[in-house]
C-alpha cells in the first residue's frame, strides 16, 4: 500500500508545524525524514498515521483520504512505532504484543491461535520472545523498543511509521533493529517511513530522503541528493563535516565544532 | 510455544467462567460469614430452614442477609468503577471516591432526598414514594455531571495529566463535602445524623426497591464496562497509543464516565461516600490476574463484593454492639494503602 501527504499543514494554535509537505511512499521503499529539532517531524508522522488530520491538504492511502478510513481498517494497515512508550500498567511482553492485534479481533473478539501465532513469530523477529512473560517494567530501553516494535509487526500493518526508534538505544542495538525494519520492508513489500536524527544511519537505511526545516519540505531524494554541504548547514543552522566516506562511498555527516567553523551558522552566516 | 504461567494465561471464554466461577464462590463465603457473625452468631444452614418466626430465622431473612447482599451489590460496582477508572486515565490512583465522583453523587443525592418528602412535591401531585426515586436519579445527575466538570476543569489548561485530574478531583470533594455538611447544619437533628453517615458512608437497608436498583445499575455498568475492556486494554499505550490500534478514545471515555456515573448512582443512594474500596480492590485484583482489563474488570467486581462485605462485617462487630460506618473501615484500610501506591508509583514514574 501507499501512504501519501499532499500538501499537508498542521497548525498547533496559531504555529505551522508542518506546512504545504507533498510526500508519497510505497510497498518495499524506505523513507527517511531528517531535519532539526522542531522542523516538523513528529507531527509528519502523526498526521501519515492519521493520529492528527491535517488542517489543510490531505493524507491519502491508496488514493483515498485516510479519514475516510475506518478506524479499525486504519489499525489494520498502519502501525506506529513511537519515540517512547509509556505503559500506564506493568503489561508483560506478552500482552503489549497481542495488543497489535486488537485491530483485527474487533471490540469483543477473544484471541484466536492465529493471532497468538502471529503474536509469536513477532516477537521471535524482534527477539522478545525470551522476554514474553516478563513485565515491561522489568526491560532494558533496548529491550522495551524491541518488544513495541513487536507490538507494531502483530498489526501485520502494510505501512510501518517508526519516529526516531533508536533513541535510546546503543550502537549494536541501533543496527539490529534498523537491519531488522529494512529486512521486513524489503521481504513483506511495507511502506516505511522513519524518522532519524542520525543522519548517517538516515543516509545508510534509507532509499529516499526527506529534509524538513521549520515544517517545510527543504529538499527531497535519494541520500546523495538530499545529504548536501549546502543544504545541511542552512538547515541545522552549524558548519558540518560532508563528505563520501573512503569504503562505501556512503556520505558522512559530522558536526563540528565551534572553534574548527569554517561558516558558523551555515554557508550563508 | 509461549509457556503462560499460572494465572495469567490467554483470556478465553473458558478463562472468564472460571474467574467467575471463583469469584462467585469466594462471595458465597464472604456472605456465609457476613450472614453469621454479629451481636447473635447464627447459624446460616439452621437459620435457612427454620420456621418463618424462629429468631435465628428473622434475624437471617429480616436483618443480615439483605445487609450483606446490599454490601455485596455496593462493593461490586465500587471495584467495578475503580477499575474501569484507574484503566480509563492510566493511572493507579483513580477511583470514584478520589476523583469526587462520588461527592457529586451524594451532594445532589441528599438534595433530592431532603425535597422529596418536603410538603411542596406533594402538593405539585408527586406521590411520596415516587418523590424517593428520584434519590438515585439525583445522584447519576450528580455523578455524570462531576465527571464532566471535573474534565473540563482539569481539561481547561490544555492537556489533561493524570494529576491534574486528580487533584480537581480532591478539591471537588473537600467542597462537595463542605456543602453536604452546610446543607446538614440546616437540618433537624434526626436527618442530621442519616446526612452524616452518607459522608462517612454506611450502608442503609432502605428496602427492597432500592436493592433492585444497585443491582440494575451494577448490570447495566458491568456490560457497558465489558464492552470497553478491550479498549481500555489498548489505552495502556496512551491516547495516541490507542488511537493507532484504531481505538475510538472518544467513544472509550463516554463509556467509562457514564458507567462509573450509573454503577455510583446505585450505591451512594444506600451507602454514601464509602471510599477506597475502587482504589484498593483493582490492585489487589490486578496482583493475582495480571493487567488484562477482560479479567482485571470481573474480578474487581467479585473482589469488591467480597472486600465489602468482609468490612462490613467487620464494621458491626468489633465494637461489640456499637455499630461503626464501614467507610471508617475502608478508610482506615484504603488510607495508609493509598500513601504506599502515591510512593511506588513516584518510584515507577522515576524509572521509566
Amino acid at each position: 500500500m501507499r501512504v501519501e501527504a499532499r500538501r499537508v499543514t498542521v497548525r498547533y494554535g496559531a504555529r505551522e508545524a508542518i506546512a504545504g509537505v507533498d510526500l508519497q511512499v510505497g510497498p518495499g521503499e524506505i523513507l527517511g525524514v531528517i531535519g532539526p529539532n522542531g522542523s516538523g517531524k513528529s507531527t509528519l508522522v502523526r498526521a501519515l498515521g492519521g493520529l492528527r488530520s491535517p488542517d489543510a491538504g490531505e493524507v491519502l492511502l491508496d488514493g483515498r483520504p485516510l479519514q475516510a478510513v475506518g478506524r479499525r481498517e486504519r489499525g489494520q494497515v498502519i502501525a506506529l512505532v513511537p519515540q517512547e512508550t509509556h505503559v500506564s500498567f506493568p503489561l508483560r511482553v506478552r500482552e503489549l504484543v497481542l495488543l497489535g492485534r486488537s485491530p483485527h479481533t474487533g471490540a469483543f473478539g477473544w484471541e484466536t491461535a492465529h493471532d497468538l501465532d502471529v503474536a509469536r513469530r513477532a516477537m521471535e523477529r524482534t527477539d522478545v520472545l525470551a522476554h514474553a512473560d516478563r513485565s515491561i517494567d522489568e526491560l532494558s530501553g533496548g529491550e522495551r523498543q524491541r518488544a513495541v516494535l513487536a507490538r507494531a509487526l502483530a498489526q501485520e500493518p502494510r505501512i510501518l511509521l517508526l519516529d526516531e526508534p533508536t533513541t535510546y538505544l546503543d550502537l549494536r542495538h541501533t543496527v539490529l533493529l534498523l537491519d531488522l525494519v529494512r529486512d521486513l520492508c524489503r521481504e513483506a513489500r511495507l511502506a516505511v517511513v522513519l524518522v532519524l536524527h542520525d543522519l548517517n544511519l538516515a543516509g545508510m537505511y534509507c532509499d529516499r530522503l526527506a529534509l524538513l526545516s521549520q515544517g517545510r519540505l527543504h529538499a527531497h531524494g535519494t541520500p546523495e541528493e538530499v545529504l548536501r554541504y549546502a543544504d545541511l548547514c542552512a538547515v541545522y543552522g552549524t558548519d558540518l563535516y560532508v563528505a563520501p566516506n573512503d569504503v562505501t562511498g556512503q556520505i558522512v555527516v559530522l558536526p563540528l565544532p565551534a572553534r574548527l567553523q569554517r561558516r558558523p551558522g551555515g554557508p550563508e552566516g | 510455544m509461549i509457556d503462560a504461567p499460572r494465572g495469567a494465561g490467554q483470556v478465553t471464554p473458558a478463562s472468564t467462567a472460571v474467574l467467575h466461577a471463583v469469584g462467585a464462590l469466594a462471595l458465597s463465603g464472604a456472605v456465609l460469614a457476613g450472614v453469621a457473625v454479629g451481636p447473635v452468631d447464627v447459624d446460616p444452614f439452621a437459620a435457612w430452614s427454620a420456621p418463618v418466626d424462629d429468631p435465628a430465622h428473622v434475624i437471617l431473612f429480616r436483618a443480615r442477609l439483605p445487609r450483606v447482599l446490599l454490601g455485596a451489590l455496593v462493593g461490586g460496582a465500587l471495584g467495578l468503577g475503580g477499575a474501569g477508572l484507574q484503566a480509563l486515565l492510566h493511572n493507579p490512583l483513580a477511583c470514584p471516591h478520589i476523583l469526587g465522583i462520588s461527592g457529586g453523587a451524594a451532594l445532589l443525592g441528599i438534595i433530592a432526598m431532603i425535597v422529596a418528602p418536603l410538603p411542596i412535591v406533594a402538593a405539585l401531585g408527586v406521590p411520596a414514594g415516587a418523590a424517593f426515586a428520584f434519590v438515585p436519579v439525583a445522584a447519576f445527575v450528580g455523578a455524570l455531571g462531576t465527571a464532566a466538570l471535573i474534565r473540563v476543569v482539569a481539561s481547561a489548561s490544555g492537556r489533561v495529566t493524570p494529576h491534574t485530574l486528580l487533584l480537581t478531583g480532591v478539591v471537588f470533594n473537600s467542597f462537595a463535602a463542605a456543602l453536604i455538611t452546610f446543607i446538614n447544619s440546616l437540618s433537624d437533628f434526626y436527618r442530621s445524623h442519616g446526612i452524616l453517615a452518607w459522608v462517612v458512608g454506611t450502608l442503609v437497608v432502605r428496602g427492597p426497591a432500592w436493592t433492585w436498583a444497585a443491582l440494575a445499575t451494577l448490570v447495566v455498568g458491568l456490560v457497558l464496562l465489558a464492552a470497553t475492556a478491550r479498549d481500555l486494554n489498548a489505552l495502556a499505550l496512551g491516547e495516541e497509543g490507542a488511537v493507532s490500534l484504531g481505538v475510538d478514545v472518544g467513544r472509550a471515555r463516554r463509556r467509562v464516565y457514564l458507567a462509573v456515573a450509573v454503577l455510583v448512582a446505585g450505591a451512594v443512594p444506600v451507602s454514601g461516600m464509602i471510599g477506597f474500596v475502587g482504589l484498593i480492590v483493582p490492585h489487589a485484583v490486578r496482583l493475582l490476574v495480571g493487567s488484562d482489563q477482560r479479567r482485571v474488570l470481573p474480578a474487581s467486581l467479585w473482589g469488591g463484593a467480597v472486600f465489602l462485605v468482609l468490612a462490613d462485617t467487620a464494621a458491626r462487630t468489633v465494637l461489640g454492639a456499637t455499630e461503626l460506618p464501614v467507610g471508617v473501615v475502608t478508610a482506615l484500610c484504603g488510607g495508609p494503602f493509598f500513601l504506599f501506591l502515591l510512593r511506588r508509583q513516584g518510584r515507577r514514574e522515576l524509572a521509566v
